[in-house]
């Protein structure tokens, strides 16, 4: 029943295009991928190949007669290819970056452009940042003047522009009005082949910590000339075409991070089964089976967290301005720790370049860097923190919110906007935590597993009733500077957090038959009382100790099993040599 | 939705922002751009919840971007339909 769901049928359909990751001989291996990021390579074959097998498609709306049906399967489609690299995971996603704003606000005439140059295999990009200003997009220098009725000119340097010089399309943040501000701005779509010869000299490539071999580069435009309608939607559009196309980007990040965080979990598991220390299997050591099962609970989580935002796209785009930017500063952040802790796990083998899990360390870095960094996403948060905690009357959550098995409404990209209005579906639903219970009880678990979960949920009420309350004297404190105080930017992590957990309770308790094993209270159980741990809450309920073992059981499984490591487990491809 | 009069709406804004500037309502200019209160473009975001939760419908943040003057604002949202 689960094969029909996006995220296992479009991983499993990638999985066998992309052939086994542990035969060295296939491009899309780990150990041909882990050599050109040793020679901070490009991956050039392995792009080829995902050319040749079409996957370039799936950044194309299925309205555009491409295969981007939901953003349910553009998540698997990252979380896949993030599996295997995350050099070409983001250089993929950026060019879907520049794409999105031409999806939204582009005319027909773009649209055809964009998807052209896609299908083709050809690879485009967002440009905003600059090196004086990067996350200040108001500060923005790069300016196109009018030059005639139908014509402008483009001026100024983008800076760390991923897919900078590889990239045939930029859609290039300008400020189009001298005075700026939020109307001043406009985003311009570039074709290269269409400009003046010596009208954009590339920048060189910059050389990263992590994603080695990505095209980190960017561009200066000399008083280029394009056509009044390469601009992206009307003039002035720009700010807020941009915050709206990385609404859905950020959603979309999750999907580098977790699929990163497989192949980490995988390898770790690799060394672990493989390994006898002090007379017995490393599994049996308390302190590594306690390592493995939180790690997978807490990725779980995140999981089920990234699960319910794609959809969330779909069935409550207004509520993203604030989703997109809990799932783009909790995941990296979260999976960045995860790896920490399996790296003790590992060993000094994690930090050997001979090995891959070093390299997917400092890849998954560069997540919590762009689509707007740590702070900018718990800015955005802070800034709405007011209206979303305040207590209001919560409706029933909508069903297709979390059920997965239940399908979606098309992406209406004109519903998404800048501010949630207090309008909220998550973290409001922790107001009745009797819900999780009667779950519980209709699934017929235990009695005591029953009250457990009352007591996870009821302490989830007391930790959103403690934000509100910190939230309420802060801004009594500070006022309407409250939103950029250091303190602000805690009550955002928190609640971001505190979002994720929710999140995963609600995907528990909408997904009973599609959960199996994991709908029974081990998996939640642990989940949210570490959650709750993260939160310092007070009078943490302790997960049953059999709970733990349960995990690292259903762990163990899937990695013989050649299974995602995933609330909805995909199929990868099979291995057909063991690890070296 | 009824719409508001534009002179409640314009009140309850001279008096959001003579509170928050810590000034009398006689202080605040409802012809200077909001930029000049040193409301930038993302404080909008929460001025427009405010806003949106006193009027009973909701205020895109856009919209204060687009109306940047009290006056503006006010005279915007008293129009049916007007976030």
């Amino acid at each position: 029943m689960t094969n029909s769901l996006p995220a296992v049928s479009v991983v499993e359909g990638m999985e066998r295009q992309l052939g086994d990751a542990f035969d060295a001989g296939s491009v899309f291996s780990f150990s041909q991928l882990l050599t050109h990021d040793e020679r901070d390579d490009y991956p050039e074959a392995a792009c080829a190949h995902l050319v040749a097998t079409g996957h370039p498609r799936v950044m194309i709306p299925a309205s555009l007669g491409g295969d981007l049906v939901s953003y349910e399967h553009l998540l698997a489609a990252t979380r896949a290819l993030s599996r295997r690299d995350l050099t070409i995971a983001v250089a993929v996603g950026q060019s879907f970056l520049g794409a999105i704003p031409v999806w939204l606000r582009g005319s027909p005439e773009q649209q055809r452009l964009v998807s052209t140059i896609i299908a083709e295999g050809g690879q485009g990009a967002l440009a905003l940042t600059e090196e004086a200003h990067g996350s200040d997009l108001l500060a923005c220098e790069v300016h196109a003047t009018r030059d005639g009725d139908d014509a402008l000119r483009l001026s100024g340097t983008k800076w760390l522009i991923n897919n900078g010089t590889r990239g045939r399309f930029l859609s290039v943040f300008a400020r189009t009005d001298p005075a700026g501000g939020p109307r001043g701005f406009s985003l311009i779509l570039v074709d290269k082949q269409a400009l003046d010869a010596d009208a954009l000299v590339p920048l060189a490539r910059t050389p990263t910590h992590g994603i080695r071999g990505a095209d980190i580069s960017g561009a200066t435009f000399l008083d280029a000339r394009v056509l009044r309608s390469a601009i992206i939607g009307r003039e002035g559009e720009g700010l807020e075409l941009t915050l709206k196309a990385l609404q859905i980007s950020r959603t979309m990040c999750a999907g580098f991070s977790l699929g990163a965080a497989d192949t980490a979990l995988r390898t770790t598991l690799d060394f672990v089964v493989s390994r006898d220390l002090y007379g017995r299997s490393l599994t049996a050591v308390p302190l590594v089976a306690r390592a493995l099962s939180t790690a997978f609970a807490d990725l779980l989580l995140w999981d089920g967290a990234a699960l319910g935002a794609a959809r969330g796209l779909h069935v409550v785009p207004l509520e993203m301005s604030v989703w997109s930017a809990v799932i783009k500063y909790a995941v990296p952040v979260e999976v960045e720790r995860i790896l920490r802790e399996l790296a003790v796990v590992h060993g000094a083998r994690h930090y050997l370049r001979t090995g891959v899990f070093q390299k997917i360390m400092r890849d998954v870095a560069v997540v919590s860097l762009f689509d707007g960094n740590t702070a900018v996403n718990l800015q955005s948060i802070a800034l709405q923190l007011r209206s979303l905690l305040a207590a209001r009357a919560a409706p029933d959550i909508p069903a297709p919110l979390f059920r997965v098995t239940d399908p979606l409404p098309p992406f209406d990209g004109g519903q998404l906007d800048l501010g949630n209005a207090g309008t909220e579906s998550v973290v409001r639903s922790l107001d009745s935590p009797e819900a999780a219970a009667d779950e519980a009880r209709r699934r017929g678990l235990m009695p005591a597993a029953v009250d457990r979960m009352f007591e996870l949920a009821s302490a989830l009420a007391s930790a959103k009733k403690a934000l509100l309350e910190r939230t309420t004297e802060l801004w009594e404190r500070y006022g309407r500077r409250a939103h950029a105080s250091p303190e602000a930017f805690a009550i955002a992590s928190d609640y971001a957090r505190l979002h994720g957990a929710a999140s995963a309770l609600l995907f528990w308790r909408c997904n009973e038959r599609v959960l199996g094993e994991l709908a029974g209270s081990e998996w939640i159980e642990v989940a949210i009382s570490r959650a709750l741990l993260g939160l310092h809450a007070v009078a943490v309920p302790p997960p049953d100790s059999g709970a733990y073992d349960f995990l690292l059981t259903h762990l163990l499984r899937l990695h013989r099993g050649d299974l995602m490591f995933s609330l909805l487990p995909a199929r990868l491809a099979s291995r057909t040599r063991l690890p070296s | 939705m009824t719409p508001r009069d534009p002179m409640e709406i314009r009140n309850w804004l001279m008096v959001a922002f003579a509170s928050a500037l810590k000034t009398t309502v006689e202080e605040v200019d409802a012809n200077a751009p909001f930029v000049n209160f040193g409301l930038d473009s993302i404080a909008a975001v929460e001025l427009s919840a405010d806003l949106g939760d006193w009027l009973g419908q909701r205020v895109s943040p856009t919209v204060i971007w687009d109306y940047p003057t009290i006056e503006q604002l006010a005279r915007h949202l008293s129009t049916v339909g007007g976030a």
